[in-house]
């Protein structure tokens, strides 16, 4: 039998081994002791039946990889995706029915391995397809909805991870909106100071590479560094100015953790303006002086069009890192999803991390697909 | 139409151009020539003030260009290059339509005049009127630049070696293109070029120029006859001499008024003697009738009457 898809191939030994070889769900009575494995098998087949369409994805490295079967093997690991959420939903109703309500069921190491394979493999047959953006992005909202559906309606309930959150659920939505505040308050800056600053960097050259050298030099340094080294001047200048410290400035908190992420966020944005104005074609922007355009309409009849794909796809980088960096401010006080995903580190509780980690990986993910998208649309016509 | 008086032009202490003097008389067709680097497009380009001159005084309509604001005068003049410079982010008839568009013209009149255009260059509007350049020929996309070049019914029109890159039959057409066109639009066309056949094909006047300098202005039919100097004839070439002699004489011009009903083949009255020597040759004959415009014949042209 000839094999069509090597990575297909490797990501289908991976389900088997995390179906027959990995524990699916860990169960333990209550949250101080560590779970004891439960297999897929001891599930009953109302949760295997569910991951039926993993079957397709062993088959699949086999096919010769039409369109069409390509199509069809995504839909699989579409649905293998949800079914695997949905099959641990029903294992964990199934072993709450006897026990007691401080009973604890987490995702197990066969779960993890299973859905990473889905992923991968959703990921390489969507990129085999070459699908448009907007159908890509449907792709995603079809993984993603059906997942946020059994969330919202409760059928998760019973998971480890939603207990937690039902535990805290002010604290988590409280954390969430921080994340977002962080995350456009960090942006705002950036793209006051990157965007001017890339176009600079693109009419001096000899500045820009100055400018951009600079940039490269900040983001070599460790964001939890960053973050150190601003508490000292920014604590200094609240003491100092009362103004500063009326305007909510301090030491710790929102003020550092903006100003460390815009740091980081310069780069990619200044440097792909400047690229994307690079790239525009030196006898088009001729031609519109040629023919009677101002400076101004020069500029944004025709460079700045011409340049958005490039800066859109800077962007799409700066708003991803700037969402994972923002975790990582919680240890300065900044709060966010990552002050709950350090609650959960240092305490030792696996679901707490997942929590806040799950979120922050979710939005990562969208607004990457999201961003690709605009990227893709704002191609039309110069392909 | 366009006068440089005494014109010198120097980039960071170079000079390229030196005292230049130069007329260019309404409706003519100017074509500046020479070698690379002798200061075609710099001359070209002080014309719309891309570049500005050192010293002298550029004068267009009768005025001064420094008393016009840069756009303004651009606006005014039609600028066709050789890498043509189209939007790629903008359908075929944006970017005809930008120079209109710059003016404030009304969406009715832009419409009208994107169809003229169209139809002036021969690209069939139903096929090209919303298709992105990417989706078009070289040819095609030069069509399009002239079409954009002409859109606003410009006094004056600026070709830096438009057809350079352009294979030798889309080059071949477009070259006939343009001769209609400034026929039927009497438009004052400025065109730089650095191939003599080009140049001799389009040109109601010839500028030839070496390191910044004018070697010699003369129609076609002066330059040939009475080059300058050596530099000029060698410009011309010596192979084919003959053969650019021919090319700048009509079949009109020498044919006999006789009847050549006899003669089955025929050339047209302002078709080249190259063209109809070329025809005898491939049709192994010495006489070729001769037709007007319309298809009547109106004379007899024999290879005695080409050679002599
Ligand atoms: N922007 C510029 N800066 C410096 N030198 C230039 C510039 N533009 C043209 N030149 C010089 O001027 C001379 C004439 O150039 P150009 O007008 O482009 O020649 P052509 O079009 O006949 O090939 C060349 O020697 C060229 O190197
Ligand atoms: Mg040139």
């Amino acid at each position: 039998m000839a094999i069509h898809n090597r990575p297909l191939c490797l990501l289908a030994l991976l389900l088997l081994v995390g179906a027959l070889a990995l524990p699916f769900l860990s169960h333990a009575p209550n949250r101080l002791i560590s779970g004891q494995p439960v297999p897929l098998w001891t599930l009953g087949s109302g949760a295997w039946l569910v991951l039926l369409p993993g079957l397709a994805l062993l088959a699949g490295p086999f096919l010769p990889q039409r369109r069409r079967t390509v199509g069809l093997l995504a839909l699989a690991a579409l649905l293998l995706l949800v079914g695997l959420v949905h099959a641990a939903a029903l294992g964990a109703e199934l072993l709450a029915q006897d026990a007691g309500r401080a009973a604890r069921t987490s995702f197990g190491a066969g779960f993890w391995v299973m859905a990473l394979a889905a992923v991968l493999a959703l990921a390489d047959l969507v990129a085999r397809a070459g699908p448009g953006p907007v159908l890509r992005l449907v792709i995603g909202l079809a993984a993603a909805l059906p997942i946020l559906a059994m969330v919202l309606s409760g059928h998760l309930d019973q998971l480890s991870i939603l207990k937690e959150y039902a535990n805290r659920a002010d604290q988590f939505q409280a954390a969430l909106l921080r994340h977002a505040v962080i995350v456009l308050a960090a942006l705002l800056p950036t793209l006051a100071f990157g965007v001017p600053l890339g176009v600079l960097a693109h009419r001096r050259r000899r500045l820009g590479a100055s400018i951009l050298s600079g940039l490269n030099l900040v983001q070599t340094v460790p964001s939890i560094a960053i973050f150190g080294l601003l508490i000292a001047p920014l604590s200094a200048l609240a003491t100092l100015v009362p103004a500063a410290r009326a305007l909510g400035i301090s030491g710790i908190g929102l003020a550092p953790a903006v100003i460390a992420l815009t740091l980081y966020s310069l780069l990619p944005i200044v440097r792909n303006t400047a690229a994307g104005l690079a790239q525009v074609p030196a006898s088009a922007i001729d031609a519109a002086r040629g023919m009677g355009m101002t400076r101004r309409q020069v500029f944004w009849k025709v460079e700045a069009p011409l340049a958005l794909p490039v800066f859109l796809s800077g962007l799409r980088i700066t708003v991803v890192q700037a969402i994972g960096l923002a975790a990582v401010a919680a240890l300065i006080g900044a709060g966010g999803l990552g002050a709950i995903m350090f609650q959960g580190l240092f305490s030792n509780a696996l679901d707490l991390i997942l929590l806040g980690a799950l979120p922050i990986i979710a939005f990562a993910a969208l607004a990457d697909a999201l961003f690709k998208a605009a990227v893709d649309l704002s191609k039309r016509g110069s392909a | 139409m366009i006068e440089f008086r005494n014109i010198t032009k120097t980039f960071n202490a170079v000079t390229v151009i030196e005292g230049l003097n130069l007329i260019v008389e309404r409706g003519e067709f100017c074509v500046l020539i020479g070698p690379s680097g002798s200061g075609k497009s710099t001359i070209l380009r002080m014309i719309n003030r891309l570049i500005e001159h050192s010293a002298g005084e550029i004068r267009f309509a009768g005025e001064p260009i420094r008393s016009f604001a840069p756009e303004v005068l651009r606006r005014r003049i039609g600028y066709a290059i050789q890498s043509v410079g189209l939007f790629p982010h903008w359908t075929v008839e944006a970017n005809i339509a930008t120079v209109p568009r710059l003016l404030g013209w009304d969406a009715a009149r832009i419409e009208a005049r994107i169809a003229e255009l169209m139809a002036l260059l021969g690209l069939d509007a139903a096929r090209f009127r919303t298709a992105y350049p990417h989706q078009l020929s070289g040819g095609q996309q030069q069509r399009v630049g002239v079409a954009r070049a002409l859109a606003a019914d410009p006094d004056v029109l600026l070709m830096d070696e438009p057809f350079g890159a352009l294979d030798p039959i889309t080059r071949d057409s477009l070259q006939a293109e343009m001769r209609r066109i400034h026929a039927e639009t009497g438009k004052t066309i400025v065109f730089v070029t650095h191939d003599m056949d080009e140049a001799l094909r389009l040109a109601s006047r010839v500028v030839i120029l070496d390191k910044g300098r004018i070697v010699q202005s003369a129609t076609p039919r002066e330059l040939l006859h009475a080059p300058a100097n050596d530099f000029v004839r060698e410009f011309l070439g010596k192979d084919d001499y003959g053969l650019k002699l021919l090319s700048v004489e009509t079949a009109g011009a020498h044919m006999r008024r006789e009847d050549s009903g006899a003669v089955a083949e025929a050339v047209r009255e302002q078709d080249s003697l190259r063209l109809a020597l070329s025809h005898m040759v491939a049709l192994k004959t010495d006489r070729l009738g001769v037709e007007d415009s319309t298809g009547r014949r109106v004379g007899l042209l024999l290879l005695a009457d080409i050679v002599t």
